[in-house]
């Protein structure tokens, strides 16, 4: 039995949402930048500006040389947090399985679900014509047998356009395809294949493993496999499974000072830290990344040996991978914190007289945070942050 | 706000008697009926022979003047071209044609090429030269091979100005996925129906025997809004002639489109 997956994805989310406010601005191209940074990046252009030319990670300099009336807006997170809920709300209704990859994009498995709502075709396009009629928002959409196809499909259908993919036909429809397009072809490999003549899919999907492993290296089997449209991973629904704790900060004007980027690292440890702790849980994977504000991130991750669960030690991690991951002069526009390999937490009790003071302060924290609020007593050094009192700027 | 019509992919079919046109009604007098009922339909005898222009003008007299024909190629231009008389055939059809055009009532041609017109160097040229000789029509694509479905086709299909025609069939293994983009001003729909047990293993009428159900039509509701931004005409054919489904069904469409406030 194959898999049903649509792929939903708002192209120029953030810029289809301020043209929901601003009627006028369905006329003119205007783009998302955050301007109180030396370097001025394009965070995402509306679909006139795409028309033009100019396209997200540009530089504001480039995109007025493109379009020199072009509006600039400064982005607005909480207005798309909330409609990237309820985005997610929506699709809900019509699968348990959806998994929010942020920035206007879900994935759903609709597989099983004909009985309650019809052909998957249908369904698929049904659920597009509820983003139409509810937010107004018209996304790409496309459904075949797993997350890789339909996501290739939408992105060559990018920016508006409906896709089907027949089951067993994934290696057919990637085989005349840019290898641009394939999930896990950055700017890196991309020049690598170009420099062999690889160009399209199809040609990647014809190297033996032999010949991938020495053109690619460590990554030519995961590729491989998805140039043949091979992709058994599932959809993630942090519902149904918790398999890793998210916290993330879009920085509202994009930042370039380490200080301030650890203080807002260390608000979201604690905030981690008091998640893992409400469920008994420990992690003992973590992940750092960076998105810079020319829409670029690094990322870096480590995995300990034992259970990791108090604030400090979190915090500790996460700075070690900040100082690792912290390779570019860009300023930085979002950093998240990933928490995986999440286990109950069960400390061995000590044979001898209870020293863990740590521990004990650590548990008074949770308690007071629990009954007045996580930013109730903080660490001194995310005083410098701006707009401490509004604990929602901090979301799950 | 585009211009949309619905049709059926033919009109001259007897088992549409009962079914489509009344007992009483000669089979000279199915095209004005058809015309009462449909304001476009897509010709497919032009594919089998090289249509004549008193031909063409005799379905212009004997159609209601809001009608308007999309038309297949001819099978030596898409499938089994002819170097020797290929140029001929050509002005030909062209020749053909030519009342429809002054008139204003060519919607589209329609060139079907079939699987084995695969993606290569030698048939993209082709290709090209063929759209280069047709380029005075308004023309649009169909291709079964699915290796055409590519972002390099359509932008050269968007430079030609040449539509391509998106299709509603089975979802099974070697029916060509459907895609839903416009490349030129005129967006093309062709219905095939979904029958997926006779695909493959039935025979030329078979395959196309199936009523699509409101349901399935209804939701093609959300594509068409999408399709409506980018184009300034739609027009869409159904090829399940079987029994007279096809124009069940696209009067089902119509109706649904009018109640969608999709129709102008």
């Amino acid at each position: 039995m194959y898999r049903e997956i649509i792929h939903i994805n708002f192209t120029s989310f953030m810029a289809s949402l301020e043209a929901l406010q601003d009627n006028s601005l369905n006329r003119i191209p205007f783009v998302i930048a955050s301007v109180n940074t030396p370097r001025i990046f394009i965070l995402d252009p509306s679909r006139l500006a795409f028309q033009e030319g100019i396209r997200r990670g540009m530089t504001l300099s480039k995109a007025r040389f493109i379009c020199p009336d072009i509006k600039v807006l400064p982005p607005n997170p909480s207005l798309y947090q909330q409609a990237g809920q309820k985005i997610f709300k929506l699709a809900s209704t019509y699968s348990p399985l959806v998994e929010n990859c942020g920035s206007g994009n879900i994935f759903l498995d609709i597989t099983g679900t004909r009985t309650l709502f019809g052909i998957s075709i249908d369904t698929a396009a049904r659920l597009k014509l509820e983003y139409q009629n509810h937010f107004s928002l018209d996304p790409t959409t496309a459904l075949a047998s797993n997350k890789l196809v339909s996501k290739v499909a939408t992105r060559i259908l990018n920016p508006a356009g409906f896709a089907s993919i027949p089951p067993g036909d994934e290696a057919n429809f990637l085989k005349p395809q840019k290898v641009d397009y394939l999930p896990g072809v950055g700017s890196s490999t991309k020049a690598r294949l170009y420099l062999l003549g690889i160009r399209y899919i199809g040609e990647l999907a014809s190297l033996n493993q032999h010949q991938a492993s020495h053109a690619l290296g460590n990554s030519a089997s995961g590729l491989l496999n998805r140039a043949r449209g091979i992709d058994p991973s599932p959809v993630n629904n942090s519902l149904v499974r918790q398999p890793s704790i998210v916290f993330s900060k879009l920085l509202n004007n994009a930042h370039d000072d380490p200080t301030l980027i650890k203080a807002h690292l260390r608000l979201i440890s604690i905030k981690a830290g008091f998640e893992l702790r409400k469920y008994g849980l420990g992690a003992r994977k973590f992940k750092l990344n960076l998105l810079y504000s020319d829409h670029k991130s690094t990322s870096r991750q480590k995995t300990v040996h034992c259970n990791i669960k108090a604030d400090d030690k979190i915090f500790k991690i996460g700075c070690h991978l900040f100082e690792k991951a912290l390779n570019r002069r860009i300023s930085i526009k979002k950093i998240t914190l990933s928490l995986s390999r999440l286990q109950q937490s069960k400390s061995q009790y000590s044979l001898f007289k209870n020293h863990n003071h740590q521990l004990k302060l650590q548990s008074t924290l949770d308690h007071l945070r629990n009954k007045y609020g996580i930013i109730a007593v903080l660490p001194a050094s995310t005083t410098i942050l701006p707009n401490l009192n509004n604990q929602n700027d901090y979301p799950a | 706000m585009a211009d949309i019509k619905t049709g059926t992919s033919g009109y001259d079919y007897l088992d549409w008697v009962n079914n489509f046109y009344p007992q009483s009604i000669s089979r000279k007098k199915f095209l004005y009926y058809y015309s009462n009922n449909f304001s476009t339909v897509e010709l497919n005898f032009t594919y089998y022979r090289l249509p004549q222009k008193t031909q063409i003008e005799t379905f212009i007299k004997n159609s209601n003047p809001d009608m308007d024909f999309s038309i297949k190629g001819h099978e030596s231009m898409t499938h089994r071209p002819n170097p020797a008389t290929w140029k001929t055939n050509i002005q030909a059809y062209i020749q053909a044609v030519t009342p429809l055009l002054q008139s204003n009532r060519l919607a589209a041609v329609l060139l079907q090429f079939p699987y084995r017109f695969h993606y290569e160097k030698d048939n993209r040229l082709y290709l090209d030269k063929l759209l280069r000789e047709l380029q005075e029509l308004p023309l649009v694509v169909e291709f079964r091979n699915p290796h055409w479905l590519n972002r390099r086709t359509f932008e050269g299909l968007r430079q030609r100005e040449v539509g391509f025609c998106i299709t509603d069939a089975p979802r099974i293994k070697g029916v060509p996925p459907t895609i839903d983009i416009t490349t030129s001003k005129l967006a093309y729909i062709r219905f095939h129906g979904r029958n997926a047990q006779n695909w493959w293993d039935g025979n030329a009428s078979s395959r196309f025997d199936y009523l699509y159900s409101q349901k399935e039509l209804s939701s093609w509701i959300s594509r068409l809004k999408t399709l409506v931004k980018t184009a300034q005409k739609i027009r869409i054919y159904f090829n399940n002639h079987r029994k007279g489904q096809a124009p069940t069904n696209a009067q089902m469409l119509k109706n649904i489109l009018e109640k969608a406030k999709i129709t102008p």
